[in-house]
């Protein structure tokens, strides 16, 4: 009689125990299972605002500096994006050119760890993937409307830029 | 009976942990919603709406540049091909003075209601304020879900340079969705180089049109011979204080403006060889086309080593261009 009492007790204590345990893990894995979004998001908007705001004469390299000599930059005051705008202008097939001028003038401004694409107009003008969508667990996009001043008669634009940034 | 206590304690021990975990999982975890639990989504609603704010205005700017720079080489086209000036006594109200017609085209692509403005709008294009705008606008719900809303409230002209005017907007923007809205209102007030247009004195009063162009050369003062001869050549204009300003050309108003402009006629042009030659006229533009003689013994007529045959002006301008052997010029009567 005794000594089943002390099974019961025994197994009671065992029973708690194991909810507690259970209810606890249940409560700290599900709170750490939500991706941070937080740094990824101040991320990308600093970089939109880097490619919105920063002049070539801020951030050139021989890259620019070579198109600038060969005039195929007219101003080192256009932005980055005010130049991608321009070289998507006047000719939107050379999405190359428009690529190899985001790289080589962001490159210290933004992880090399991260993939990254950017739309303009819809069109898919600088692809850094180093994997795909589909296996990230944290996508972030942002979006600038973008315009140029083409002469005094003409406003190219407004566009849509998308940068989309993924972990 | 003492199994059967064990038993009650094991299931009511059961019940008060299930009780306790109950509450510990509704409190400590997400399940509930607390009351600021849309901040992340509004802060970053209000984010995305203040940068969509300021790109609608820097948008605007450059599209008031745009309009306003159409709507004046719209009137200035209506000006040559009626040949009439501004009336410079009406109120801007008036639907016949340079103000309304100004917002008109720029709002409407009209000079009144029933006028085209010349050149503000084609099939193809509608070069507008109000549909630059119109096109943002209904970006804002294609791509970042909100309602853009905007009303252009006044449009001003103003001169404050010699080569530019300033037509000031005062611009409405409201924008919402669910989660925030914003308003604002700002005085956008916008240089526009006046280079490029017709000079509304050689399209009303003159035989051939001209269009601006500032010259390179910088100099306030200490005009020489070589200068007057490029400004001819180029058919260049300068900044002179006792010259009439671009939009004094355009409703007649004549007198001295510190952003007057002026250039030289081209006294070989078919059209003013026509004119028969008048001691007491000069090749200054504002005084050839408009008229304004002098007596003749003030009016001086250069040598042919300087300028073109019979190129004259008043003995004023002959010193303010540095020409000062009078071996370089004679009185033209």
């Amino acid at each position: 009689m005794d000594k089943r009492g002390a099974y019961f007790f025994v197994i009671d204590a065992f029973i708690a125990s194991s909810i507690i345990i259970i209810c606890l893990m249940i409560i700290f894995t599900s709170k750490n299972s939500r991706p941070d979004s937080g740094p990824a998001l101040l991320m990308i908007e600093e970089f939109a605002n880097y490619l919105q705001d920063s002049k070539l004469n801020e951030v050139q390299g021989s890259y620019v500096i070579n198109l600038s000599n060969a005039s195929s930059i007219t101003s080192l005051d256009n932005t980055i994006l005010e130049q991608a705008v321009i070289f998507y202008y006047y000719d939107s097939s050379n999405i190359t050119r428009i690529s190899q001028l985001i790289d080589t003038t962001t490159r210290s401004a933004s992880s090399q760890q991260r993939s990254m694409i950017i739309y303009l107009n819809s069109t898919l003008v600088y692809n850094r993937s180093l994997s795909t969508p589909s296996e990230s667990d944290l996508m972030i996009t942002t979006r600038r409307v973008v315009f140029k001043r083409i002469n005094e008669t003409f406003v190219y634009g407004p566009l849509i830029m998308e940068v989309k940034l993924w972990v | 009976m003492g199994l059967s206590r064990s038993r009650k304690g094991v299931v009511l021990s059961l019940i008060a942990l299930l009780i306790a975990v109950f509450f510990t999982i509704i409190f400590a975890t997400d399940l509930n919603a607390p009351l600021d639990q849309k901040n992340d989504l509004v802060r970053s609603r209000i984010s995305i709406m203040n940068s969509f704010t300021e790109s609608f205005f820097s948008y605007a700017e450059e599209t008031i540049s745009v309009s306003g720079y159409l709507a004046l080489r719209g009137m200035l086209i209506d000006q040559g091909l009626t040949h009439e000036y501004f009336d410079s006594s009406l109120p801007p109200s008036d639907n016949s003075s340079l103000e309304h017609q100004l917002v008109y085209c720029m709002k409407y692509g009209n000079l009144t209601n029933s006028k085209p403005c010349p050149g503000m709008s084609t099939p193809e294009k509608n070069m507008t304020l109000t549909v630059f705008l119109q096109n943002l606008s209904s970006m804002a719900y294609d791509y970042f879900k909100m309602e853009a809303n905007f009303t252009i409230n006044s449009i001003t002209i103003t001169q404050t340079k010699p080569f530019m005017v300033d037509v000031t907007v005062n611009l409405s923007l409201r924008l919402s969705d669910e989660f925030a809205n914003i308003s604002d209102t700002r005085m956008l007030a916008v240089p526009i180089s006046i280079e490029g247009l017709p000079d509304a004195l050689y399209s009303i009063n003159g035989t051939y049109n001209q269009t601006i162009r500032k010259t390179n050369i910088t100099k306030l003062s200490g005009w020489n011979a070589e200068d007057l001869r490029q400004l001819y050549d180029l058919h260049e204009y300068r900044n002179y204080p006792s010259a009439p300003s671009f939009i004094g050309r355009m409703k007649a108003n004549f007198s001295a403006s510190d952003y007057g402009i002026e250039s030289f006629i081209n006294n070989t042009d078919p059209g003013v060889t026509a004119y028969p030659y008048r001691t007491n006229d000069t090749t200054v533009d504002y005084q050839f086309w408009q008229s304004i003689s002098f007596n003749c013994s003030d009016v001086k007529n250069l040598s042919s080593s300087l300028m073109p045959h019979r190129f004259q002006l008043h003995y004023d301008y002959v010193v303010n261009f540095g020409i000062t052997n009078n071996s370089l010029y004679t009185a033209s009567c």
